[in-house]
């Protein structure tokens, strides 16, 4: 059977994703983070769809390997000298710093520096890795479509946004076809030649589409005041930004106290800002993405990748 | 149901009024025409009625406007949203979401519908339009036609009574276009939905509509009576078919595009004194087949003008008469000046005016004009006819008449089948790909 990433709900692979990124975070095995890193790809490669947003696969790839690569030769030239279990010897080299003392680079470098800044870089390739399953996998619109609804105009922007990208370079092509019919006297600039009708081409299309779904009811209020719309967007957006650091805090601090904070109180602004939304918003949804036992499935498997450096599997 | 009552709206910076004391009771269920020539206001007189004018234009309003005798005058369009529905020109310009389903969802979420109602009522929407098969599928596969029924649907998708429509058919082929009316027909009778309907080529609604009004050129509004015609049907031109010299031609063309899509034709030659139409429905390879003739001219070196089908994009400067001085000084010796085409075409225009704020009939009109002007001997145009009115139609005839007597060879392609058949000396039409002849003109 073909696995197809659209069969699941986008959630599902930004949770499989996070948790391969904690479990890398979390441990410091080469071969722990080789198996993520293949895990990782392995079911990019076989859920994989041919969409616009998969194509960035290639990028994904490139940065993590780049990441590995500048890590390791990093710690080469920026090394500490020392005479135990050396991989190699280049000349040092010192440069003069005046008061600040003295930098070294380069000398004898140790296979337990090199093995470090490997592993250092290989675990951040796999978060990079995981990340990018998830952005892979997941159809950025049903992932905005499930936004809490205070964010509803954001994600709206957002989508139109991503809907804007090929017309653009579709306006592009027909303006450039264009003005090869037209010729065009040595004065006229690419800018007003080309730039412009592009841009304002696109405009007018975004017009158009304004119009249309404003006829249509989109920027309704409901019972919110202005203001009271302000505040709870505000107020979401910075829970979103705490979920954000809080998590980025747990995976990096020894210490899990900062983290866990910022974690919760993300947690309860993003909570409140959505009951309140849900109370006062005038907007209804049709057919919200509905979770199947598919899902539970990588749901569980999530739990599991995430759950192995706790449970000291490595 | 619909009252305008002294109504008057000018545009910013511009002095004399778009819409002049405009005064309209319009009943429930019925199905009225709004007709005008290319650039008259009809646009504009529409999105008054639903705020997007001046709310989206900015301009100066005056009047009233009541909608079931509640008065709504000065109100934002999305506040009007459940009475009045607006369709515009171009459905694929005002889609917002991915599927049909997710369209005809769109409007309903907006206005708070609960969500057993919704699926109850995009069922409903989905067998009045005939949606039913086309439901999850993507809004950018479905023809011109089926996005044009999605639209409709879902900008009646809360049950308005009132339905407003910019140039609906205008992109449509004719097909598609008699089934477009038909609907809105059905829809003032068993829904005793009102249906306002901006269309320059009129002729084919006139059996349908219980009223017709007009937009003046000066921004006022009169009433036209039901039997009141007509445009009179294109000029039996011709003299008889001159055979001409071969300027162009095309070996058999066989081409396989990346999309999957396949061109194949025999040889075609254009001659000079000739007028070839090719006639197709949107989607059927028309354009694509232009563009290859058009590179086979470049690469033959034979001199060639194109009118492209989105011909807007061929004006960048930032005055009619900028782009007209333009084209002038790239023009051949001794032709026949820019301007003059154009005013043969669709009369004077404000020579101070932005390209991009003549209507598209207009833009049409001055884009033919500019490529005309080049004294190309052969002259490619793609759908040539869309967004102009009966008058600026006959004038493109007569226009390209002359050019043919001139020893002109000229290639059309469009869906408007009325027009090649007037004009042409031998139609193609083009199916999937397969251009094959429809025999000479009669």
């Amino acid at each position: 059977m073909k696995i197809k990433a659209s069969a699941f709900h986008p959630y599902s692979w930004w949770a499989l994703g996070l948790a391969f990124a904690i479990s890398a975070a979390a441990t410091s095995n080469i071969f722990a983070l080789l198996g993520v890193i293949a895990l990782v790809l392995a079911v990019t490669l076989v859920a994989r769809e041919e969409t616009p947003w998969s194509r960035s696969l290639g990028f994904y790839l490139t940065t993590a390997l780049a990441v590995v690569l500048i890590r390791v030769i990093f710690r080469i030239v920026f090394n500490f000298d020392s005479d135990t279990n050396t991989a190699f010897a280049l000349p040092t080299f010192t440069i003069a710093l005046g008061d600040l003392g003295r930098v070294e680079l380069f000398g004898r470098v140790s296979w337990d520096a090199l093995l470090g800044a490997f592993r250092d870089g290989l675990r951040m390739a796999a978060i990079i890795l995981s990340v990018g399953m998830a952005n892979t996998l997941a159809n950025p619109r049903r992932l905005l479509k499930n936004t809490p609804g205070a964010l509803y105009e954001v994600a709206s922007a957002w989508v139109i946004a991503l809907n804007m990208a090929p017309q653009l370079i579709d306006s592009a092509k027909r303006v450039k076809q264009a003005s090869l019919l037209r010729g065009r006297s040595q004065k006229r600039s690419i800018l007003s030649s080309l730039i412009i009708p592009v841009l304002e081409d696109t405009i007018e299309r975004s017009l158009a589409l304004a119009a249309s779904m404003s006829a249509r009811g989109f920027g309704r209020q409901g019972s919110l005041t202005h203001r009271q719309q302000l505040a709870s967007r505000l107020l979401s957006l910075s829970g979103v930004t705490c979920l954000t650091i809080g998590a980025y805090l747990l995976l990096t601090m020894p210490n899990p106290v900062t983290g866990g904070l910022f974690l919760g109180a993300g947690i309860l602004a993003v909570l409140f800002t959505s009951r309140l939304a849900s109370k006062r918003q005038i907007r209804t949804r049709y057919a919200p993405e509905a979770w199947a036992v598919r899902d539970l499935v990588v749901l569980a498997g999530a739990a599991l990748v995430a759950g192995m450096p706790l449970f000291g599997v490595f | 149901m619909l009252h305008l009552k002294n109504l008057t709206f000018t545009y910013k910076h511009i002095d004399s009024p778009a819409l002049k004391n405009v005064n309209l009771n319009l009943d429930g269920g019925k199905f009225v025409l709004l007709q005008g020539a290319t650039g008259s206001g009809k646009s504009t007189l529409l999105q008054a009625i639903n705020g997007l004018v001046p709310h989206f234009t900015g301009g100066r309003f005056v009047g009233s406007i009541s909608i079931c005798d509640r008065d709504v005058t000065g109100r934002q369009p999305h506040e009007l949203a459940e009475v009045v529905a607006y369709v515009n020109q171009q459905p694929e310009s005002a889609f917002a979401t991915d599927t049909v389903e997710e369209e005809l969802a769109f409007s309903l979420e907006q206005l708070g519908w609960p969500a057993a109602a919704m699926s109850t009522r995009i069922q409903q929407l989905a067998e009045t339009f005939s949606l039913q098969k086309i439901l999850k599928s993507p809004l950018v596969e479905l023809s011109g036609g089926q996005q044009q029924h999605v639209a409709v649907a879902s900008a009646l998708a809360a049950g308005q009574k009132l339905l407003l429509l910019d140039e609906p058919t205008s992109a449509l082929d004719s097909e598609s276009a008699e089934s477009l009316i038909r609907l809105l027909s059905d829809l003032t009778k068993n829904e005793g939905i009102t249906v306002v309907i901006a269309e320059h080529r009129f002729e084919r609604l006139l059996p349908f509509v219980d009223q017709r009004l007009m937009v003046e050129s000066d921004g006022s509004v009169t009433s036209v009576a039901l039997d009141a015609y007509s445009p009179r049907p294109l000029s039996e031109r011709r003299a008889s078919a001159v055979a001409g010299e071969v300027i162009l031609a095309c070996r058999s063309l066989e081409k396989v595009y990346p999309s999957g899509f396949a061109l194949s034709t025999e040889g075609l030659s254009l001659s000079t004194h000739q007028i070839t139409g090719i006639l197709g429905e949107n989607g059927s390879g028309k354009t694509t087949l232009l563009w290859a003739v058009l590179e086979e001219a470049w690469r033959q070196e034979v001199d060639v003008a194109m009118v492209p089908q989105n011909a807007q994009d061929l004006l960048f400067l930032s005055t009619v008469s900028e782009e007209l001085a333009e084209a002038d000084a790239r023009a051949a010796q001794g032709a026949k000046r820019a301007s003059s085409y154009l005013e043969d075409l669709v009369g004077r225009i404000d020579p101070h005016k932005h390209p991009r704020d003549l209507s598209a009939g207009q833009q049409l009109a001055l884009v033919v004009a500019i490529q005309l002007s080049t004294r190309a001997k052969t002259i490619i145009l793609d759908e040539p006819t869309r967004g102009l009115d009966s008058r600026a139609r006959q004038a493109l005839a007569d226009c390209l008449n002359g050019l043919r007597e001139l020893g002109n060879s000229i290639l059309i392609a469009t869906h408007d089948r009325d027009f090649l058949e007037n004009v042409s000396d031998r139609i193609f039409s083009v199916e999937k790909g397969i251009v094959s002849p429809m025999g000479e003109g009669e």
